[in-house]
């Protein structure tokens, strides 16, 4: 792909043909195919199916509203939880839509600190599905507590002076999460939000509408392009990539330490931080394919996110399950060889305990499917990836679950052991949480670009003044 | 338009390809004009020195924010825990870095982020919503596949006639002449 | 057929009594119910499906464990007819009862009384007969319904911990010590450095910290005149539960109904574990197991751990340390997170999952569904408030009024009667006047529990004053702290159990040591009537040491 048409008239020699990268966007599109292919998807109107898909979205978003109504009004009772199970669904809920909320940080910060160039026809949707996830797991720990309207008021999580003259408790790791997650939310935001400066200007000056005129112009905040600007616009960008890089790995760390800061066995597990942030990103980069696979394909737009991508995403699923599938191991390793009876307990418990089903519905799903995408042809097959996508979702899920309620349901007196079983509340909650993560996804397809406009452009070949089709003539 | 009112803005030149407004951007620079900038809907890589342009500052700013964060971290928790009011919390210490390290490092990305994203704004003077390059219907294509070039009337080495001349003979590009409201 | 008084209910006196219908029976642990006790021989030979509570240990396959959620028993019924009159409860398995007999507690089902012990049970006075009053013949037949019972016990084997550590008389002689040779903190010399504590608070060897703890480290965090402890006999107990309801009054605990019960959502910030042991020769899923059980028996509450996980994760500092050394909580400052009760390795903290001061619970009817529940507690604003209830100036007068009543989300616990603890501090400041001796005598506090318990086997006092009872109790070799190996440090512990078997009736050769410590033997591979084997010379020795201390 180097020198197609022009290239009689380079002079430079041409690199070897083990360098040469294969473009990441297919057909030799200009870059006002680009832009309109991109800046099309929300200026059109939504294609038939995006207006059933909302509506049941909105309606899952509704329910889980009324539900957590319910549960103000009520009591936590009306959620399944016991005594030894304190924490079941919520907190599962919680991390499941933390941990997905993982690769959006991880495919824009950590790819760009790598130069990894095809990050730019992702990273916009899963940073947005970051910010949606992020917006989904808040809701839990929020409206776990049994009296929000307290935990919601400054003085007591937050803190400042209160009428109790009690400060919070900054040994808790809890707190740490309070931090964790809502600087995480914060970051993930104002991370998107630079990226879209520039596209946003896109939309601006080529909206019609007023309205679309006004918002879009609001939000582009009068960005012209200038490159005085884009130098300090590289910059900042370049500095909160490098911010988020150890931002997105202390939040997962921080949530871990719910965990393994506590005397529970099971919980109590020094592994946890680098296991929970690869567990992470594996559910993130599940998510991600579940979401951009039926989006490329209905929005025709295939030859910007490439079989290429889907493959080099498959890989990371890989390499992250492995990871996953190792700790998971260790674990059991660790409870033998530590030689605490107790931590043994807990992990026979979880594998032929009351619920071994769940121990097994993890393994299967996050050690067994990654596995398939050692070869090139399952990796490219988008079909079977969606499909094993979704079982990366359920597993990681349960990987939480098994954590929670397996290590909680048999501590260390027998005579407290329980089992819990989640109300109807706790499902059409979860549920709800889903439409609520839709809803926001199909109003961001609605109104935003799916795909970094400017950051694509950057990275063709019409980009580089050096480059033929940049329009280089072979001198400066 | 009454042209009594309106005063000149600058110049703006249009390019079709990086590598003409690149090559633009060089003779501008040589030619020692200063109130001048690129437009393009991409950063292009390699235009900080073909404008010559300084390093960007930003660093500061996060910098700034991210000591702020860690220090008001680490102070807050030794007052909040040990200080004004120390409680006897699971027989651990009144106050250690170790337990307030969570927090404080948040509090760092935290604060370094709010220093980046505003001094970011602050270096590119944003928000701007009024800006006399809007006037120019061409200047919208600028976020999409077109160049531009403009130099300011405000640059001491602008002159109507010689800058246009510049920028079409020397740039070789369709210029067009802005005014302020 | 053996029909008996109540232990909660008496012969039906008390059988309106909330307190007493949510007391778990002393053995079965089941609530706001009678059932029909028989052996698992017994319910087999009737045909009656035994995979449940009768097997020991509980600890069942996962397909059997599915079978009981959250405490909620769906028990066969039976039908027992005597001399014409017939009624029907449910079975209920009890490890060591003689074969061939039922037993039916007296008291329930009545058919005229208040709204808490309406429909509560079965009536077995109509099988009273004024020829055979209390042992009678009487025919057992299977009827196919269910009915659920509320139990707050759900495993009933230890699993080869020592939580509850107990010798016969000859062991204990010859090893007094015995106790403190137990579990993974018998292992700290051996493993982890480790320091001997002698300030008096707590004379255990511990692991050694890389910090103070701050009672240490600040002196000025801690009193110097009270320092609360408590130390429970394991001997004396007899596990009637008269300190669980003298709790529930004293602290203004709520009855939360059979529904909330069967959910595993009691109140009761006491309670009494009952802990089954077999002999460890016999196959555990053999029916022998089941014929002689030993039991143990212990109260479990807040231990008021000096190093308190429940604390450092409380993210609001709702739960902290006085200078006391009293585990307290501040309720107006909680806001449910829950955490520390996940995090309370003895399990002994309740949340308020429902206003349960405020709304009715449904006493002792249960819902059927497990998933879908529509009781008043369910109902929320729309559910029946109390305070519009024409007893609602009657109920408020049940409540002490030196305890705050808590709202639900907000979690609780035992708080060693803060309350009667500041009284009594109140009361001695103004007896002591300008003399300044504010150190309340022994003896002049006493918890609830404890002023409750016939068997004296709670002693509560102040641990710097070292003529106390309570400095006493915790110099004897029989004290332990459970989960010492964790080094929370309770203030609250416990005096091993010495039981002094009649050889006639247990056979000594074969069951020299109680069936629990086999048991511990069997899982640990170590004994604690022996010194451990250790890794390497230095560890050696101090074990040796510790051993001789022993001996």
């Amino acid at each position: 792909m180097a020198s197609p048409g022009k290239s009689a008239a380079v002079k430079a020699p041409e690199p070897p043909a083990e360098l040469v990268r294969e473009s990441l966007v297919l057909n030799n599109r200009s870059l006002g195919w680009i832009t309109n292919a991109i800046a099309g998807v929300c200026e059109k109107p939504m294609p038939m199916w995006w207006w059933p898909a909302f509506i049941v979205s909105v309606g899952g978003m509704l329910t889980m509203f009324s539900l957590i109504a319910y549960l103000v009004s009520t009591g936590v009772g009306v959620w399944g939880l016991n005594h030894p199970a304190a924490w079941a669904w919520d907190i599962t809920n919680f991390v499941f839509w933390i941990g997905i909320g993982h690769a959006g940080t991880l495919i824009s910060a950590v790819l760009f600190l790598l130069r990894q160039k095809w990050r730019t026809s992702v990273n916009r949707a899963a940073e947005a599905m970051t910010i949606f996830a992020v917006a989904c797991a808040g809701i839990f720990p929020v409206f776990h507590t049994g009296r929000v309207w307290f935990a919601l008021l400054p003085g007591y999580l937050f803190p400042a002076p209160n009428a109790n003259e009690i400060w919070p408790q900054f040994r808790s790791p809890l707190l740490w999460d309070v931090f964790a997650v809502s600087t995480y939310g914060t970051v993930s935001l104002l991370f998107w939000y630079v990226g879209l400066i520039p596209d946003l200007a896109t939309l601006r000056d080529r909206s019609k509408g007023v309205m679309r005129r006004f918002f879009y112009g609001l939000f582009s905040l009068g960005w012209t392009g200038s490159n005085r600007h884009w130098s300090n616009y590289e910059k900042a960008y370049l500095l909160l990539a490098g911010l988020s890089t150890p931002l997105v790995l202390s939040v997962h760390s921080i949530v871990s330490f719910d965990f393994a800061v506590s005397v529970i066995p099971g919980w109590h597990t020094t592994i946890f931080p680098p296991y929970f942030v690869a567990g992470a990103i594996f559910s993130g980069f599940g998510m991600v394919l579940t979401l951009l696979i039926p989006l490329r394909s209905l929005f025709k737009l295939e030859d910007i996110v490439t079989l290429r991508h889907v493959d080099l995403m498959c890989k990371v699923l890989l390499a992250t399950g492995s990871i996953v599938g190792y700790a998971y191991g260790m674990e059991f390793f660790i409870a033998w060889y530590g030689g605490s009876p107790y931590e043994l307990y807990a992990f026979k418990n979880r594998a032929f305990g009351p619920y071994w089903w769940s121990y097994w519905a993890m393994i299967s799903c996050n050690v067994i499917s990654p596995h398939f995408f050692w070869f090139k042809k399952l990796r490219t097959s988008v079909v079977f990836v969606w499909i094993v996508s979704i079982f990366v979702n359920i597993g990681m899920w349960f990987e939480r679950f098994v954590i929670i309620v397996t290590s909680l349901h048999r501590d260390y007196l027998p005579s407290s052991w329980g089992y819990f079983t989640p109300s109807w509340v706790d499902i059409m909650t979860f549920v709800g949480s889903f439409g609520l993560f839709m809803t926001l996804f199909l109003l961001f397809i609605r109104f935003l670009p799916v795909i970094a406009i400017s950051e694509v452009k950057g990275v063709t070949p019409q980009a580089d003044p050096h480059h033929p089709l940049g329009g280089a003539k072979g001198h400066h | 338009m009454n042209s009594n009112r309106s005063k000149p803005h600058g110049l703006l030149a249009e390019f079709h390809t990086a590598a003409d407004i690149f090559e633009a951007a060089m003779r501008c620079r040589d030619a020692g004009f200063t109130q001048w900038d690129v437009y393009t809907p991409f950063p292009i890589h390699g235009m900080d020195e073909a404008m010559g342009l300084r390093k960007s500052p930003v660093g500061w700013f996060t910098f700034c924010g991210g000591f702020t964060g860690f220090f008001t971290g680490m102070t807050m928790i030794w007052y909040m825990n040990k200080f004004d009011y120390p409680l006897v919390v699971g027989g651990k210490p009144l106050f250690t870095p170790l337990y307030a390290f969570p927090v404080s490092y948040e509090m760092t990305i935290l604060l370094s982020a709010f220093g980046t994203l505003f001094g970011m704004f602050f270096l590119n003077q944003l928000p701007k919503f009024y800006n006399p390059l809007f006037k120019n219907e061409r200047f919208k294509k600028s976020t999409d596949d077109r160049f531009f070039l403009c130099i300011e009337a405000t640059d001491p080495k602008f002159g109507m006639d010689a800058t246009r001349t510049f920028l079409t003979e020397k740039c070789h590009a369709a210029v067009v002449e802005l005014v302020e409201d | 057929m053996v029909l008996h008084r109540d232990g909660s209910v008496d012969d039906g006196r008390f059988a309106n009594n909330g307190w007493l219908q949510e007391m778990p029976d002393s053995i079965t642990k089941v609530t706001w119910d009678n059932v029909v006790m028989m052996s698992q021989k017994t319910a087999k030979s009737l045909g009656l499906p035994t995979k449940r509570s009768g097997k020991i240990p509980e600890d069942l396959s996962p397909a059997e464990a599915a079978d009981a959620k959250d405490g909620q028993y769906d028990q066969p019924v039976v039908k027992i007819t005597v001399g014409g009159r017939s009624v029907e409860g449910p079975v209920w398995i009890q490890p060591g009862l003689a074969d061939g007999t039922v037993a039916l507690a007296l008291g329930y089902g009545r058919r005229i009384v208040g709204r808490v012990g309406r429909g509560v049970g079965f009536d077995a006075y109509s099988l009273f007969q004024s020829t055979s009053r209390h042992i009678t013949a009487g025919k057992v037949e299977k009827v196919f319904r269910k009915h659920r019972l509320a139990v707050t016990q759900e495993h009933g084997l230890m699993e080869g911990r020592p939580v509850i550590r107990e010798a016969h008389l000859e062991e204990f002689k010859a090893h007094p010590k015995f106790a403190q040779n137990m579990d993974l903190e018998a292992h700290f010399p051996g493993y982890v450095p480790y320091k001997e504590e002698t300030d008096g608070r707590n004379a255990e060897k511990r692991p050694q910290n890389i910090y103070e703890h701050p009672y240490d480290q600040n002196p000025e965090t801690a009193s110097k005149v009270h320092q609360w402890g408590m130390v429970i006999d394991l001997q004396t107990c007899v596990g009637c539960s008269a300190c669980v309801v003298a709790c529930q009054s004293e602290n203004n605990i709520p009855i939360v109904g059979k529904d909330q019960v069967a959910r595993g959502r009691e109140m009761h910030w006491m309670r009494i574990d009952r802990y089954y042991s077999h002999n460890p020769e016999v196959d555990v899923n053999a029916e022998l197991a089941a014929e002689d059980p030993q039991m143990a028996i212990q109260p479990m509450f807040c231990q008021h751990c000096e190093a308190a996980p429940c604390e450092s994760v409380c993210p609001v500092n709702a739960t902290v340390h006085d200078e006391e050394g009293i585990n307290g909580m501040a309720y107006n400052r909680c806001i449910g997170t829950r955490y520390c009760a996940n995090n309370c390795p003895y399990k002994v903290r309740r949340f308020n999952w429902f206003d349960f001061n405020k709304r009715e619970s449904d006493y002792g009817a249960a819902q059927d569904q497990h998933l879908v529940n529509t009781g008043n507690l369910y109902k929320g604003p729309l559910g029946v408030n109390r305070n519009t209830e024409p007893e609602w100036e009657i109920i408020k007068l049940v409540k002490n009024p030196d305890v705050s009543v808590r709202m639900r989300g907000v979690m609780e616990k035992c708080t060693l009667c803060v309350q009667r603890v500041q009284q009594g501090k109140i009361a001695q400041k103004v007896k002591a006047g300008n003399s300044g001796d504010v150190a309340v005598p022994d003896g002049a506090i006493k918890t609830a529990c404890q002023q409750a318990c016939p068997a004296d086997a709670i002693v509560f006092g102040n641990m710097l004053d070292a003529h106390s009872e309570v400095v006493k109790a915790k110099a004897s070799p029989r004290n332990y702290s459970v989960l010492g190996f964790l080094d929370t440090r309770p203030r609250v512990t416990y005096l091993a159990r010495v039981r002094n078997p009649n050889p006639v009736i247990l056979d000594l050769e074969k069951r020299k040591t109680p069936d629990s410590q086999r048991d511990y033997e069997r899982f640990r591979h170590e004994s604690p009537f022996q010194e451990h084997s250790h890794g390497h010379d230095a560890s050696h020795q101090s074990a040796t040491q510790a051993g001789k201390g022993a001996v």
